[in-house]
């Protein structure tokens, strides 16, 4: 699941309550995992915090001691996040990313039901982005559930199936990637020889919400598919150079759901 | 104690030996008690007017002369310690790694006596290796009376009380910089003038109940009761032991304050 939203919204709050490091001033909150004994949420907050003078093994070794596992387990994950090279390396005296490595790593041991990231891909170079993306589908496919916030919003639409836009604490919009993009569909683009006739003969159909001019192309929105379109027209005698589904991005939606919210309303 | 505990702790203890400042100020002080022991040693040595640096006689000048400083490396090792949790973000992250709060507040709680110990053995080793050597070269055997051995459980005591202060004011402060300001001017500045106000106002038992001022007499106190080196402590021991039990209401009050704080508290 993806959580969005603009800076001050509220997502590392959120992530924050959910990993138990923020206290709710009320509410509670909910999830639907079996009740493990020992770890059931881990995960990594904004900056991670580790002591900067431990190398990288040492980090991890501790960290699986502390969370009851062995370090075999340990060492798996040191592969697994491409930190070999590192190991002897002080936490101090490693780049952005490769802090994050470690910080996805040390919330990976223990294997827990329930992952929680906040911007794990913060300082992270393109391999190490599909890297942590790969990590993530091979987690989510092994029947992990993984939280993850992000400003890249093209990873939130590649990776996770669900998705959840908040502005100042509030949920704006929730549900599904598919649901939600096809919630806020851009329309409609119709290319045809004579626009004007073609948007007087579309603006006839009740299902038609809007219609934008853009040249010779006209943007149709509404619950309206191709196939309508380009039948009504053809009963006219209008024919269809070319015609294309409009679909919106994740960015286009978050953007709309963010602004709409701040005009007080709510998707 | 139980495992989560357990592994909490030892996690403790690889932080704290982690830590560069700790670390350091630990040294510090062993190697100042060594310069300052050896000073006494050799001085005994080639001066015959001075008292041999000799036990049993010496274990009184090892444990109570290095004590102001040492209870302010207790208190500031407590400080940097507490810290460095919220410095770092470490805290943040065990919490986020799914480690139970619970787990870690009372290995933090068992740490702060720890703390005393470490501080007690880098004041009492160096001074007990000079001791012990003039001792040996003297032909004398080497022991130690019994109200010595209460005289550094006082000492304990002491720097464990001034361990907790720099772990409430830590932990209350959050930064380092604020932490030794709070620790150090309360436990220097600010009691002693809480103090004489309070003793000026007719509240002289209620000045003699201040932290600092109970924990800081411990030794001083019980030596001041008469010669312990003799047979006679026991009776002694009875007469002064309304102090020790003041001591210790205030040092388990710190603790429970400092682990009820911790618990609630946001990370």
């Amino acid at each position: 699941m993806g959580l969005l939203g603009p800076n001050g919204a509220g997502k590392t709050t959120t992530l924050g309550m959910i990993l138990g490091v923020v206290r709710p001033t009320r509410g509670w909150i909910e999830y639907n995992c079996p009740r493990l004994p020992g770890v059931r949420y881990s995960g990594t907050l904004e900056y991670p915090g580790f002591m900067p003078a431990a190398t990288v093994e040492s980090t991890l070794h501790a960290w699986a001691r502390l969370k009851r596992v062995e370090a075999d387990e340990a060492d798996r994950l040191i592969r697994r996040m491409g930190l070999v090279p590192h190991v002897k390396k002080r936490f101090s005296g490693l780049s952005v990313g490769l802090k994050q490595r470690v910080a996805v790593a040390c919330a990976l041991i223990g294997s827990p039901p329930v992952l929680v990231l906040d911007e794990p891909g913060m300082g992270l170079d393109p391999a190490g982005i599909q890297d942590l993306r790969e990590l993530l589908s091979e987690l989510a496919h092994a029947g992990h559930g993984i939280i993850v916030s992000s400003h890249q919003l093209d990873e939130i639409d590649r990776i996770c199936t669900d998705i959840v836009v908040v502005k100042d604490g509030v949920v704006v919009l929730a549900g599904s990637t598919e649901e939600i993009r096809r919630r806020g569909s851009g329309g409609l683009r119709v290319e045809v020889e004579d626009p004007v006739r073609a948007t007087g003969l579309l603006d006839e159909i009740p299902e038609v919400t809007s219609i934008r001019r853009e040249g010779d192309v006209l943007i149709v929105t509404g619950r309206i598919g191709t196939r309508d379109v380009v039948r009504h027209l053809a009963r006219h005698d209008i024919y269809v150079d070319g015609i294309a589904s409009m679909a919106a991005s994740i960015e286009e939606i978050f953007v709309r759901a963010t602004r709409d919210a701040q005009n007080g309303g709510i998707v | 104690m139980t495992a989560g505990v357990s592994h909490a702790f030892v996690f403790e203890v690889w932080k704290v030996r982690s830590g560069r400042i700790s670390s350091a100020l630990i040294f510090g002080f062993a190697a100042l008690s060594a310069l300052a022991y050896s000073d006494s040693y050799f001085s005994s040595l080639g001066n015959p007017a001075l008292e041999a640096f000799t036990l049993p006689g010496a274990w009184r000048a090892i444990i109570t002369r290095m004590g102001g400083i040492g209870r302010g490396v207790s208190l500031g090792l407590a400080i940097t310690w507490a810290c460095q949790d919220f410095d770092l973000g470490v805290l943040r992250q065990q919490v986020a790694s799914g480690v139970s709060r619970s787990s870690i507040v009372t290995a933090k709680i068992l740490l702060v006596p720890v703390v005393g110990v470490v501080v007690l053995l880098a004041q009492i080793l160096p001074g007990a290796g000079f001791a012990m050597t003039a001792t040996l070269q003297a032909g004398a055997p080497i022991r130690i009376p019994w109200a010595d051995v209460v005289a550094m459980g006082l000492y304990l005591m002491e720097l464990t009380g001034f361990a907790t202060l720099g772990f409430l004011a830590g932990i209350f402060m959050r930064r380092s910089a604020g932490g030794l300001v709070l620790g150090f001017g309360y436990a220097y500045l600010g009691e002693p003038i809480l103090s004489l106000l309070l003793q000026r106002g007719g509240w002289s038992g209620v000045a003699d109940m201040l932290p600092a001022r109970v924990l800081g007499g411990l030794v001083r106190g019980f030596y001041q009761e008469g010669s312990f080196s003799q047979d006679a402590g026991g009776a002694a021991l009875r007469a002064s032991a309304s102090e020790p039990l003041v001591g210790l209401l205030v040092l388990v009050t710190g603790l429970g304050v400092g682990a009820w704080f911790l618990h609630g508290a946001d990370y």
